[in-house]
């Protein structure tokens, strides 16, 4: 798991990444300076928790992907079977490369955790 | 001949558009075919034109910045190699330089100073970019973490060069902004000594010097009052105008009724389910469904994903939330803020990314 995120964050635009569960536990984490890991862990980590509450609310499963776009950078977080991948990214990236590369990291994830 | 005379006059038919009627994506094409033709000199005219006209939209930006990129190459490679081998303070500064006043990218920028500033912590051109940023980002998104960043890295900047006036500008204006004029005045007066033709500080001062009395006693009280209005107060509004054009800040009014019919007609979409418009509090202005997702469940989805998202920007410190796409069993939601209305669709097969990006830019054409 951490040579996945390791070569996903040699990705261009990618500033970090990290496996959590669904219940919000971070598994492993690349998360480097001037990124915090425990910030990134418990930001994400209460992100995924209120939406996928509100989708049960809303009579749907848990969500597989998650693009959220701010004015000063990005964050993915892509289902990968019992966890989400998170990456946290530059704002100015082509985001349809980087997807596919997230995506591949994802699948990669999966085998790993099945 | 025959291809050359149809790239020809679709090139023509583009430029005639964007004269007739510029939108983000026209004035994109038009830029990314003069790059194509490796016309730079004319794709750079367009894409800055572009970014000019439309500052929010992240298209015209980041074409901008390739095109600006392309024209920047060979220097920027030259010093990323220099920095690699034997970085100087200096090349730090030209880097970080040249993202922020060469290629608008101030996030690239941000990455370039502080990565110096760890070679070169008393560095007060390094602390200068930082400062300068966080400060542009304040007047974009209103964060109170941006000014008090801007304000550490102003006052380390001067801790080590006690005349770098652009670091005493820089916090002249932010404690004006923000109300504390009396913290403001001696930036201001120290930055004139060594500015004195600078009109428009000066006239800032003037703004200033009659409001000593109102003076707020805590900034972090204020900021915190800026943060949740999302904006300035008026006289904070007049004093940041000095220096930029006034953007268009205004709240749009549109009614409940009119936000409703303009739902319906997304009935067309393929996929579509139901769509909803929020305020930035959550509060609810419109909604529609089908009928397949109950429009209360999706009005309180809507407002989940928003606070989530815009809550979870601030504090990784990125901004504040523009827009998402969120994969669920019910479908896609899409979701865009646009001038403090938080638009959502839901919609599924055979929605397709083409359908929610126009869905998205109907939108912003009836809030403009």
């Amino acid at each position: 798991m951490k040579e996945v995120l390791q070569a996903l964050n040699l990705e261009v635009g990618v500033k970090g990444s990290m496996v959590m569960t669904r219940d919000g536990v971070v598994v492993h984490s690349e998360i480097s300076p001037p990124l915090s890991p425990d910030l990134v862990g418990a930001v994400a980590s209460s992100t995924v928790q209120d939406i996928n509450g509100a989708l049960r609310a809303a009579g749907s499963r848990e969500f597989s992907k998650f693009i959220s776009n701010s004015s000063f950078g990005k964050m993915i977080f892509h289902d990968t079977g019992d966890a989400y991948l998170v990456v946290v990214l530059d704002k100015s990236i082509n985001l349809d490369f980087t997807l596919l590369s997230i995506s591949s990291a994802a699948r990669k994830i999966k085998t790993l955790t099945t | 001949m025959g291809l050359f005379d149809t790239s020809r006059r679709r090139l023509e038919g583009l430029e005639r558009e964007v004269l007739s009627n510029p939108t983000p994506q026209n004035m994109v094409a038009l830029a990314e075919s003069y790059a194509r033709m490796q016309d730079w000199a004319r794709a750079f005219e367009v894409a800055k034109r572009a970014v000019e006209k439309f500052p929010d939209s992240e298209k015209c930006a980041l074409t901008f910045q390739y095109v600006r990129k392309t024209q920047f190459q060979t220097q920027i490679q030259e010093i990323n190699k220099v920095i690699r081998t034997r970085p100087q303070q200096s090349d730090y500064d030209k880097l970080a330089r040249i993202y922020l006043e060469e290629l608008n990218d101030r996030g690239k920028a941000l990455e370039v100073a502080l990565e110096g500033l760890v070679k070169f912590p008393s560095s007060d051109s390094l602390h200068w970019v930082c400062a300068q940023i966080r400060m542009d980002r304040f007047h974009q998104d209103f964060l109170a973490n941006d000014v008090s960043e801007a304000i550490r890295h102003s006052q380390l900047a001067l801790a080590t060069n006690a005349s770098h006036s652009q670091s005493m500008v820089i916090l002249g204006r932010l404690y004006a902004e923000s109300g504390a004029y009396d913290k403001a005045k001696p930036y201001l007066e120290g930055y004139l000594r060594a500015n004195s033709g600078d009109e428009s500080v000066r006239q800032l001062l003037r703004l200033v010097e009659p409001r000593l009395g109102e003076s707020t006693h805590d900034i972090d009280d204020s900021l915190v009052e800026i943060e949740a209005r999302h904006g300035l107060s008026s006289a904070g509004n007049e004093m940041m105008a000095l220096f930029q054009p006034r953007r268009d800040a205004a709240q749009v009014q549109v009614t409940p009724q009119k936000f409703e019919a303009f739902l319906r007609g997304y009935e067309s979409m393929p996929g579509y389910k139901c769509s909803a418009v929020i305020m930035k509090d959550g509060t609810l202005m419109a909604g529609h469904t089908r009928g397949m997702v109950a429009i209360d469940k999706f009005v309180n989805l809507l407002q989940n994903i928003f606070r989530s998202a815009d809550s979870a920007s601030r504090k990784m410190d990125i901004g504040s939330f523009i827009d998402g796409d969120l994969e669920t069993s019910l479908g896609t939601v899409k979701l865009t803020d646009w001038k403090g209305f938080v638009l959502g669709i839901l919609a599924d097969r055979p929605a397709k990314q083409e359908d929610f990006a126009r869905s998205m830019e109907k939108f912003q054409s009836f809030m403009s």
